[in-house]
């Protein structure tokens, strides 16, 4: 399996050749990409081999989904990670009893399992040069003007899958704050990046609200 | 509750995507969104926003047996056109513009049905030309991962029939046709119909084609058992390319 992580431009030639059905290219995608999904989602249910089938699946919707693709729907590992999250969110809802880690998240002895990491520390992750490393940038400035609790909540939801209701046990704190921190948090970040966002990349979603709009 | 409330709509995409919608909430809001492209939209503008938040988790190599499992369930039903992994920039060229194209989705020709059917009409001055060489079509150019020209499709706006001419050979299996559909600029599939073999074959269309080719921004072929009424591609597109209008579309420029 390849080392390096993919550059942006080549998985979308492997997604174009995917959308086409290309059995090899599909082969390739996953090569360059099953390790970072996998990371995620091992993150998200703390379970290495659950994670596994969990990321089966994700493959296959992948492939399934992949005619639907274009380009409008964003960069290609953004959308494979949100396919592969999204599956591990839908694994975690579908299990009704509660996390031990939610509470302890210190108690696992993968480190990997501790803690979520600070979105916004200046050191760049593994797959930063995947998504586009502007991109991160961006984000990391935005996160590190929120509130640290808003921050941590955010941190939580996103890396470790918590819900309101465990983000509130795992917090100790009342379940209408944790809420108001999640709430507060994404408007103010959303707030950030849009003042922040490069001018390219606003018509594109706007036409699309204007062409729907029209529509209904 | 009002899912038409702009504030609410935005937070329920933000919340789905960060993953704090749960219980009832997550399902119904992903059944709300399937058929509300504004919202998909909202959502792909916060998975943009979020997603490099996962750059700074370490990567987990899988074991093997997890390809195996994915590859024996995408194994391939049908026989495809062989796809050549190599010389795809011409093919990119037209998928990418996409993100351009969608902005203007509803409006001019496009540069590879120009460039093939009516060359001419690119040297000369759009302002000078009163009408096209060609009558009011829509016309589709679909190509092979490298960029071979392998179906074109014409029909006549306000037209019932569509002209398609093989420009390559698909081999269909026993029991197998050809299938047309269109994809419009959010990506939503629609079938158009089946496409008899031969190499330059007129087929009756169900509807006009204004209703058929109107909102695609791209066409497509895939292979579908004889006699089905495929609501999705069972799997194999075999040809994909771009779709546009070939008329002069007047803007407030030159009104």
């Amino acid at each position: 399996m390849n080392s390096q992580p993919p550059a942006p431009h080549s998985l979308g030639a492997l997604m174009f050749r995917v959308s086409m059905r290309d059995q090899a290219a599909f082969r390739q995608l996953y090569d360059a990409t099953a390790r970072y999904l996998l990371g995620i989602i091992v993150r998200m249910v703390h379970d290495r081999s659950w994670g596994e089938e969990i990321l089966q699946e994700a493959y296959v919707s992948i492939w399934h989904a992949a005619p639907n693709y274009s380009a409008i729907k964003g960069q290609p590992i953004t959308w494979l990670m949100a396919i592969a999250r999204n599956k591990a969110l839908d694994a975690l809802r579908s299990r009704s009893s509660e996390r031990k880690h939610v509470v302890h998240p210190m108690a696992a002895a993968d480190a990997e399992d501790g803690e979520a990491p600070d979105p916004a520390d200046e050191r760049g992750g593994p797959l930063e040069q995947v998504v586009q490393s502007i991109e991160a940038q961006r984000l990391r400035h935005c996160l590190q003007r929120l509130d640290a609790s808003q921050r941590q909540a955010i941190a939580l939801a996103f890396y470790d899958g918590l819900t309101h209701a465990e983000l509130a046990l795992h917090m100790r704190q009342p379940l209408g704050t944790v809420k108001a921190w999640v709430r507060r948090g994404l408007d103010r970040l959303r707030q950030c990046l849009d003042e922040r966002a490069p001018c390219r990349s606003q018509p594109v979603v706007l036409a699309l609200h204007a062409e729907t709009g029209r529509r209904r | 509750m009002n899912y038409g409330r702009p504030e609410l709509r935005e937070r329920l995409a933000s919340e789905y995507v960060l993953g704090t919608l749960h219980g009832r909430a997550r399902p119904r809001f992903q059944q709300l969104m399937r058929a509300d492209p504004e919202l998909q939209a909202r959502v792909v503008f916060w998975e943009q926003r979020l997603m490099p938040m996962a750059a700074r988790l370490s990567a987990a190599a899988p074991s093997a047996k997890v390809w195996q499992a994915i590859a024996a369930r995408v194994a391939p039903r049908e026989q495809a056109v062989q796809v050549r992994p190599g010389g795809l920039l011409r093919g990119l060229a037209h998928w990418f513009d996409l993100r351009a194209f969608g902005s203007v989705a509803a409006g001019l020709f496009v540069g590879v049905a120009v460039t093939l059917m009516a060359p001419r009409l690119l040297d000369r001055d759009a302002a000078d030309v009163a009408e096209s060489q060609l009558p009011q079509s829509y016309v589709g150019v679909l190509a092979t991962a490298d960029g071979r020209t392998g179906l074109i499709v014409s029909s006549l706006r306000h037209g019932k029939v569509m002209d398609v001419k093989h420009v390559l050979r698909v081999p269909v299996a026993t029991g197998h046709m050809l299938y047309l559909w269109s994809i419009d600029a959010e990506g939503n599939t629609r079938p158009i119909g089946p496409v008899p073999q031969g190499s330059f074959v007129q087929v009756p269309l169900s509807e006009t084609s204004e209703k058929l080719f109107g909102k695609a921004t791209e066409l497509a072929l895939s292979i579908e058992p004889v006699n089905s009424a495929p609501v999705q591609p069972s799997g194999a597109f075999v040809y994909r390319g771009l779709c546009g209008k070939l008329w002069r579309v007047r803007t407030p420029q030159n009104r």
